[in-house]
């Protein structure tokens, strides 16, 4: 009997070379490698979002959106750190509501550290940070309630998102709020599209750190990231060139 | 610093290593493991759960104290105080807990999902004015796909059901499936910089 699972030696011949891949490349950064990013006009509109509401007077809002702690959420939290950390300095009131427990507990984390970097640990009020409820729809609604209650100036959602999605952003266009919003649920993609001012869009949520911070870590995760794209649009290529001509034996290795 | 930082990497890393290996080899003991992990993800999970309650009432009380004439807070009180009670004193299965669930809890979810429908069409007028040659575009294959999708269209203007065909298993399929590959790619990133401990920006640490 094999060791191995049956179906999933391929996958596992596949995140081994990624995962050497991107330890390689986090090494060379850290070296000195220079790694180029592009401007993302959805993290570079936080900037404008917060300095909106400082001019007004008005919170700015930020939601992790409706999943638990997967790699989405962690995404969100990376921007939610950067947003603290200007609106402790700006003095600008942070309002965060999060519809999961476990994210709950993780995100008042990050929001303290924020404060706490920005030289303003009593700024932080904890019952700004909100738990709102683990049911989707009572999420929205207690999101809807914040952001006409609190007037918000600016509405920032980055995160996992499902069904939600439209609702929560026709709510903060109806508040009058600039709002950036990021998902990798392709689904609910477009749904921010046509109700959101600036959006991030699927992966590019997951250059957070490497855009706010530099952080050598996550630019040659990145730079990883986008030759194993490459790799995986050459396979397609390849792949549907092979299948038309009538050989499977691409297919039949992927499938081991 | 010791418990709050290197204990959680720690056990973000073991946790990490042996569900994937879980995954990938049929070694009992891991399998088992990893198995445990799993369900203690869920009694974590429930402490949290324990953790929003509290901030919940905390929030809410405040609400109170500040304006007593808070409807809205002290509904969201009384709610929490009489289905805790409910679900404790009779029972998940009982019929005052079913007619709670059933009658105020499923109603009023589905009352907010249904504004998805509002929020749908005032959405769509925004989206289809033809601004620029993006919005223009979008008008154009909203309405094919609009027309396409129902019998009545396909009658008036009957390309439009093969070209939504089109649109929806080539251009949608085609744009859907680059983003979920990349975002796959991304998600092995966070994950490993997670196992590995260089995430720790992400869960409070610097």
């Amino acid at each position: 009997m094999s060791i191995f699972t049956q179906g999933r030696i391929f996958d596992l011949v596949t995140l081994l070379v990624v995962t050497g891949l991107m330890g390689l490349y986090m090494h060379r950064a850290r070296s000195g490698m220079k790694v180029k990013i592009r401007p993302i006009a959805g993290f570079a509109a936080i900037d404008e979002a917060i300095g909106r509401a400082a001019e007004m007077g008005k919170p700015v809002h930020f939601t992790p959106g409706f999943g638990g702690l997967v790699a989405a959420t962690f995404a969100g939290l990376e921007v939610l750190g950067y947003v603290a950390r200007l609106t402790a300095q700006y003095d600008v009131r942070l309002v965060v509501t999060v519809s999961q427990a476990e994210t709950f507990a993780v995100t008042e984390q990050v929001m303290r550290q924020a404060y706490l970097e920005a030289g303003k640990p009593e700024a932080f009020r904890p019952e700004d940070c909100r738990f709102i409820s683990t049911d989707q729809w009572a999420y929205a609604s207690g999101v809807i309630g914040v952001l006409y209650r609190e007037k918000v100036a600016s509405n920032i959602m980055i995160g996992q998102f499902a069904a939600e999605a439209l609702i929560l952003a026709e709510a903060g266009n109806t508040v009058g709020a600039i709002q950036i919003a990021g998902t990798t649920n392709a689904y609910q993609i477009p749904f921010f599209v046509v109700a959101c001012d600036y959006v991030i869009l699927g992966e590019e949520m997951f250059a957070a750190g490497a855009h706010f911070t530099n952080n050598v870590v996550h630019l040659g995760s990145l730079r990883a990231e986008d030759l194993v794209k490459a790799a995986c649009i050459a396979i397609m290529a390849i792949g549907a060139v092979l299948t038309t001509a009538g050989a499977n034996f691409l297919t039949t290795i992927m499938g081991k | 610093m010791f418990l709050r930082k290197t204990v959680p990497t720690i056990i973000a890393g073991v946790c990490g290593v042996v569900v994937v290996v879980a995954y990938f080899f049929e070694i009992a003991p891991i399998k088992d493991l990893a198995s445990h992990i799993l369900k203690w993800q869920s009694v974590i999970a429930v402490f949290a759960l324990g953790l929003g309650g509290v901030n919940i009432i905390r929030l809410h009380t405040k609400n109170l104290q500040r304006d007593p004439k808070n409807f809205y807070s002290l509904a969201l009180l009384v709610t929490f105080v009489i289905t805790i009670v409910v679900g404790l004193a009779m029972g998940q299965t009982s019929a005052a807990y079913t007619f709670i669930f059933d009658y105020i809890n499923v109603p009023t979810g589905s009352a907010i999902f249904s504004l998805l429908a509002f929020y749908i069409g005032t959405a769509a007028y925004r989206a289809f004015r033809a601004k620029n040659a993006e919005a223009a575009i979008l008008l154009i294959t909203g309405c094919i796909v609009m027309l396409g999708r129902v019998p009545i269209g396909a009658k008036i203007l009957p390309f439009t059901a093969p070209a939504t065909d089109w649109i929806m298993s080539v251009l949608n399929v085609g744009g859907q499936r680059g983003v979920m590959i990349a975002g796959a790619i991304g998600f092995i990133a966070v994950s490993l910089r997670i196992i590995v401990g260089l995430e720790r920006r992400a869960y409070g640490g610097e």
